[in-house]
């Protein structure tokens, strides 16, 4: 593995070219220099951890025999390798002090990794100092406690599977901050899905996604692009057609005022070709315009921890109270299941009676569950208490007790 | 539009005109459906950027843990600035110079572009910032006069 940096020198000295060209790992070329200039250095990494510097430049090659000199190391791995041997309740202050100094290579790498993002994938909402630092701090809580199935921890710990297999400090950054599927943006995902699903204008943004898909899925021809890639969608009507840049075709329907997604998903499939849903998204986006902040409303109903815990018990309470198939019922609305699948699990849900009934059922079941643990007189729900105000916790713990009641595509973190 | 249509596809087809609408609990049902199907949506919008690679630069920090020996040889390195009985040694360190007069009156003032480091003979006198060795070294001697120390040979 080779890299390239420019790298300046305050002094010039001559070295023979033979030496200046050395590949070998052997630490005994160590820099050269040509009167000030900035040079290209190439690095080579060996299983030690040492660098070796060669300078390949067309000009006559001067720098430094620096034989015997020391040359550069990458802590990481030995800083990782001495956390993970330490890594227990009597770890003592070798472990203390490898987890505090990788903690800060952590930061340093997190902030340099976060500079593209905006705010919408930080925990917060907010790219700031607070916001990088815990992400900080959960990346490396991920590296040293998280087991994760996939390539290269295999069922381990990150920091577990970089000792194992010996991976040296660059690998160990790659699959931490830099590759794009690394644990650190792995976690801003997660965080930038949330935020997607809770802040009103990202809302938004999410529900007009939501519209894209269901569109395209509905009316368009999907192309595949492989494992790992989202697909992209094309007009079923397929023939020469001229491609426009998508700049233009942005501007054009912003100055015709289009208001409605169909007609900017025909224009822009027509006119820029196939395209993901969120490429779609971001068009449709940039057309209509993002809404305007506003101030959310104070919550009517006064949710007190005391409140939150009664509903989360009350929530649990009923679902343990339906019988399989109201459960069935209920997991197939919260995951937000076609109709016909449920049927295909439940046969008795073929008929409209047996589906009202069910639903009625369910719903009474749960208001009268929830309304009476959160203090209500009436098991209906009261005026100007909103289903909206209740949502939120009813909904989290659903969550948790139906299965995969929120689904999550290919290559899902959980 | 249905109210149903917040439901997962087909659900407005089978609930519609059942008469649904006032019994209690099934706006809480819609609720739930609904926000499944936005949070859905929501990873899924994160989950294709996140593969697109939408703001994703793979180019690493140059980590400070990886040394050059070059460095080592700044580090190393002492120069000694003289300008006829004032002479200033001087040495790169950890981001900074430090400064330490060795000969001539007290009183002296190093100039370092903005940055102003006064010296007492023989102790160490510090300039953050800085990791290169300057060519030449301009110093205020007490009367204030500005004077170039150049390398000692």
């Amino acid at each position: 593995m080779t890299t390239t940096h420019p790298v300046q020198f305050a002094r010039s000295r001559t070295v023979p070219a033979a030496m200046a060209t050395a590949h070998s790992p052997r630490p005994a070329v160590a820099g050269y220099a040509r009167g000030g200039s900035t040079l290209r250095l190439r690095r080579w990494w060996t299983r030690r951890g040492e660098v070796v510097v060669a300078q390949a430049d067309e000009t006559a090659w001067q720098g430094a025999d620096v034989t015997g000199s020391k040359v550069g190391r990458d802590e990481l791995p030995e800083l990782v390798r001495t956390f993970v041997e330490h890594d227990s309740p009597g770890g003592g202050a070798t472990g203390a002090a490898a987890g505090s100094a990788l903690l800060d290579e952590f930061s340093r790498h997190v902030r340099h990794v976060t500079r593209t993002y905006p705010d919408a994938w930080f925990a917060t909402g907010r790219k700031d100092e607070e916001g990088v630092l815990d992400l900080s701090h959960r990346s490396f809580t991920t590296c040293a406690r998280v087991e994760k199935g996939r390539f290269p921890f295999s069922g381990r710990t990150p920091f577990r599977a970089y000792v194992d297999e010996r991976f040296d400090g660059r690998t160990v950054r790659y699959h931490s901050f830099y590759a794009k599927l690394s644990i650190t943006r792995e976690l801003m995902r997660d965080d930038y899905a949330r935020n997607l699903s809770r802040d009103p204008v990202l809302r938004w943004r999410a529900d007009l996604y939501r519209k894209v898909r269901d569109y395209v899925r509905a009316h368009m021809e999907e192309l595949p692009q492989g494992r790992g890639l989202p697909s992209r969608w094309q007009l079923r009507s397929t023939g020469l057609r001229a491609m426009r840049p998508i700049g233009v075709v942005e501007a054009r329907l912003r100055d015709r005022r289009v208001s409605d997604i169909e007609t900017i998903i025909l224009t822009a499939l027509r006119d820029c070709g196939p395209m993901t849903c969120s490429r779609l998204t971001n068009l449709a986006e940039a057309v209509l315009g993002t809404p305007e902040k506003e101030e959310a409303p104070a919550p009517i109903l006064q949710a007190t921890a005391g409140t939150q815990v009664g509903i989360r018990r009350a929530v649990l309470d009923a679902w343990q109270e339906l019988d399989d198939d109201d459960r069935e019922l209920l997991g197939a609305i919260a995951r937000g299941e076609p109709y016909d699948s449920l049927v295909a699990r439940c046969p008795r849900f073929k008929h409209k009676v047996a589906v009202t009934r069910a639903v009625t059922r369910c719903g009474k079941h749960f208001m009268a569950r929830i309304a009476g643990e959160a203090g209500l007189d009436d098991p209906a729900m009261p005026k100007g208490v909103r289903p909206k105000d209740l949502l939120e916790l009813v909904l989290e713990v659903l969550v948790e007790v139906v299965p995969d009641a929120v689904s999550v595509g290919p290559g899902g973190a959980r | 539009m249905s109210r149903f249509d917040k439901l997962g596809p087909g659900w407005a087809d089978v609930l519609d005109g059942e008469g649904l609408e006032d019994e209690m609990g099934v706006d809480l049902l819609i609720a739930l459906g609904s926000e499944a199907r936005l949070r859905d949506a929501a990873r899924a919008l994160a989950l294709e950027e996140h593969l697109l690679g939408v703001h994703v630069d793979e180019a690493e920090l140059a980590s400070e843990t990886m040394r050059l020996a070059a460095q080592d040889r700044a580090h190393d390195e002492v120069v000694v600035f003289a300008d006829g009985g004032l002479r200033v040694r001087a040495r790169v360190a950890e981001g900074g110079l430090e400064f330490v007069q060795v000969g001539g009156a007290p009183g002296a003032t190093v100039v370092l572009g903005e940055t102003w480091v006064p010296l007492q003979p023989e102790l160490v006198a510090r300039a953050e910032g800085f990791d290169e060795m300057p060519a030449q070294l301009v110093v205020l001697d007490r009367r204030g006069r500005r004077r170039m120390l150049r390398p000692e040979r």
